[in-house]
């Protein structure tokens, strides 16, 4: 294993965790947003926007790393769907639109992360 | 998804006849066409949303993915159990969350939507036939725009006789649209359900005492008027209520100057302090049956003064005050009940206090203006009531925000805000609600402290002098001396009303024995197992003894009930709520034939003492 392929595991498992350890955050975030909206929900939101930039990044650069058209593909899909999420979230943040964030998250967000967890989790180098 | 006329009219026409939207018939729906209040359309997972707008932008009211997952979630985040028999929800939106909640709930729970939008209800209902859900018996649309209006109408499913729990569901975007609404809808609920908590308290709790009360008081009641006969009295006369706030001690001196022209009607609880001004008022009126009020009288007699006494008054305080009575009942079923003893006295209205009812007289009455003075309503400067006042009571800061379940600020007199508690806040609440219902009277407070009662006039008490000095003296004891509908029962009569009253309450009593022995044989056979032909025949006996009892609705049942108003509601309440089957609906009616059995036994020791005391009549009819 190069060192490049070496790096590019870590990341892998990194992205792993992440989407792990975000999942059922988000999950009651959305909640909340449905039910009892509050301004420190949006600010909890801000952190998650970092992260996903981190992902977006990552799927974006592993072009490389990826051995067959197949991946590249579920890569190149992520990526899209976190983009068209994106957009959504920042007009449905604009609009003070707690259900439509609510939405993104439940149906644009999570969707993409949980496939992108399970394409990304046989990369993992054990 | 498009927008019909005939959908729309389908969904009005069960509307109309089975909810409470009284204005949703002029929404203008010809105005969509140019401005539409809400977009209804079709979610991802094919259900109808909702969009909505306003000056931040886009909203949506219901997911765009999936609306009925989403209700879910709302309904468990709002707590709902078993506890519960009443949800509010606010805003019926697509009816997402209310049909969730039909499936979720038993079948006992009611679903009331209260709906201040009724453009976007009916631009919704011009998309979707919602008749089906509109025509289940447990959903309730309450459709007005004016939160106490809507309050008003959502009581009567948080009546106390069989609420178990309630619960709202506020969702998100509801806040959004209708904040300022919800603000308050919750200040006037909280003050409606106080008042129904008090009012459901007083009932239970003195039923015995206001029955024996009046009783007692009957016999002065036989010769003395009521309101009914003094209705239209005092038509355009002015009159002045005089209560016990601590506002009352500054107007005194311009009162003492004036009470010659004025007809003074003064509360019990302000006879002390009037006394010590040297004003001797023309009626003192008492309501509160409690031993206790007599603090308010005790030792004073009346220097010319009529006592205007609910029935259910304090007797030491209608025996001993004056020679010169009057009365009104509290509730129609008292006056029903006391008209087969000596005729009709008229109803005096009540909110909970002396002033409310004083209030309920003098527009009886039709005094014209009714000034207010010393209705304070609210801790002035720190106290209860006027100096001199035996109840009074001081509170300070401290006390205020340690008990902020007890006190609260409202607006004051001069646009302030002053302490009340709950008890004189719901008194205000009920001047405010009858106000506005009096035709014949300008209303003036002239208390010049305290709270502000929207409705009332504010004037000050200098200004209502100036303005409303009448040219001839009060002659009140001539207006009483020539009542011209008034005729007093003679003790004769009154004694022969009674005595069959007392055969009424005798023929119940054995009514209900018998109907406790025929459920309680049914209990017994049930639990022994023994064969349905046995059951039903003392099915058959206990009917034919609830046929009976039927047969006596009357005075004599009144009179009964009112001596175990508590236990019966109790009863009641347990039968709305908690009756599962044949079983449980058996003991009910047992246990309330042994309520029965018990209150006929304390109406007859009443009348029994009642008719040893009175003198007995030549002949009884």
């Amino acid at each position: 294993m190069t060192d490049e392929q070496f790096s590019f595991g870590a990341m892998c498992e990194e992205c792993v965790n992440y989407i792990i350890k975000v999942q059922p955050t988000l999950e009651r975030i959305s909640n909340d947003l449905r039910t009892a909206p509050s301004r420190d929900l949006l600010g909890e939101l801000v952190g998650f926007e970092e992260g996903l930039s981190w992902l977006v990044s990552f799927g974006s650069k592993s072009d490389i790393f990826l051995p067959d058209d197949e991946l590249k593909s579920e890569f190149a899909f992520f990526v899209s769907q976190i983009d068209q999420g994106s957009r959504d979230f920042v007009v449905a943040l604009e609009n003070g639109d707690y259900l439509d964030l609510a939405d993104v998250i439940d149906y644009e967000f999570l969707p993409a992360l949980i496939r992108m967890r399970d394409t990304v989790a046989p990369l993992v180098p054990h | 998804m498009n927008p019909s006329v005939d959908t729309l009219a389908s969904n009005l026409n069960v509307l109309d006849r089975l909810h409470f939207c009284p204005s949703i018939k002029d929404v203008d729906t010809d105005e969509f066409a140019f401005a539409q209040p809400a977009e209804v359309f079709e979610a991802k997972n094919g259900q109808c949303t909702m969009r909505c707008f306003d000056d931040s932008g886009e909203f949506l009211v219901h997911s765009r993915f999936d609306p009925q997952a989403e209700a879910k979630i709302q309904i468990e985040a709002a707590g709902i159990d078993e506890n519960i028999n009443v949800a509010i929800v606010f805003g019926f939106g697509c009816g997402h969350i209310v049909r969730q909640l039909l499936s979720e709930v038993d079948s006992k729970t009611k679903i009331v939507i209260v709906e201040p939008d009724l453009n976007s209800l009916c631009w919704y209902l011009m998309h979707v036939d919602e008749t089906e859900l509109l025509q289940n018996d447990r959903v309730n649309i309450v459709g007005v725009t004016d939160p106490i209006s809507a309050v008003s109408a959502v009581m009567p499913h948080l009546a106390l006789l069989t609420l178990k729990g309630w619960l709202p569901i506020i969702s998100p975007p509801f806040m959004r649209k209708h904040s300022e609404f919800m603000t308050s809808f919750a200040r006037e609920l909280d003050q409606q359900t106080a008042t129904q908590k008090l009012g459901f308290a007083t009932s239970a709790d003195t039923s015995h005492l206001f029955m024996t009360n009046a009783f007692l008081n009957s016999k002065y009641a036989a010769g003395s008027p009521g309101l009914l006969q003094l209705k239209e009295c005092w038509k355009g006369r002015p009159a002045i209520l005089i209560s016990a706030g601590p506002s009352l001690e500054k107007q005194l001196p311009l009162l003492a100057e004036v009470k010659d022209h004025f007809l003074l009607i003064s509360m019990g609880a302000s006879l002390r302090t009037l006394r010590a001004a040297h004003i001797e008022p023309h009626i003192v009126v008492t309501v509160d049956p409690f031993p206790i009020m007599y603090d308010h009288f005790k030792g004073v007699k009346s220097e010319g003064a009529w006592l205007l006494s609910d029935m259910a008054g304090n007797p030491n305080i209608v025996s001993d005050f004056s020679e010169k009575r009057l009365f009104g009942h509290s509730t129609p079923q008292m006056e029903f009940l006391f008209s087969k003893l000596f005729g009709q006295r008229g109803l005096m209205i009540s909110g909970g206090s002396v002033a409310n009812s004083a209030f309920s007289a003098a527009a009886v009455m039709q005094a014209d203006p009714i000034i207010l003075i010393g209705q304070d309503l609210a801790y002035t400067g720190g106290a209860s009531h006027a100096a001199g006042n035996v109840k009074r009571l001081e509170i300070n800061d401290e006390l205020v925000a340690k008990n902020p379940q007890k006190y609260k600020k409202i607006p004051g007199y001069y646009g302030d805000e002053v302490v009340t508690d709950d008890k004189m806040n719901s008194y205000r609440i009920w001047f405010e609600r009858v106000i506005p219902s009096i035709s014949m009277s300008r209303i003036i407070n002239a208390t010049e402290g305290g709270c502000m009662i929207h409705g009332a006039e504010n004037m000050p008490f200098k200004d209502v002098v100036d303005q409303f000095l009448p040219d001839r003296a009060v002659d009140f004891d001539d207006v009483v001396s020539s009542l011209p509908n008034f005729k007093a029962t003679d003790e004769r009569s009154f004694r022969a009303n009674v005595l069959r009253l007392r055969r009424q309450v005798r023929t119940i009593d054995k009514v209900a024995g018998e109907a406790a022995d025929a459920a309680k044989n049914m209990m017994e056979a049930t639990r022994k197992g023994l064969e349905e032909s046995e059951i039903d025949r003392y099915k058959v006996l206990f009917n034919r003894a609830l046929k009976t009892m039927r047969r006596q609705k009357g005075a004599g049942d009144l009179f009964v009930t009112g001596f175990v108003q508590k236990g019966i509601l109790y009863i009641q309440r347990r039968q709305a709520l908690f009756h599962e089957n044949e079983q449980d609906e058996t003991f009910t009616n047992y246990t309330y034939q042994l309520t029965l059995k018990n209150a006929c036994k304390q109406a007859e020791q009443l009348l029994k003492d009642f008719l040893k005391k009175t003198k007995a009549p030549k002949k009884v009819a």
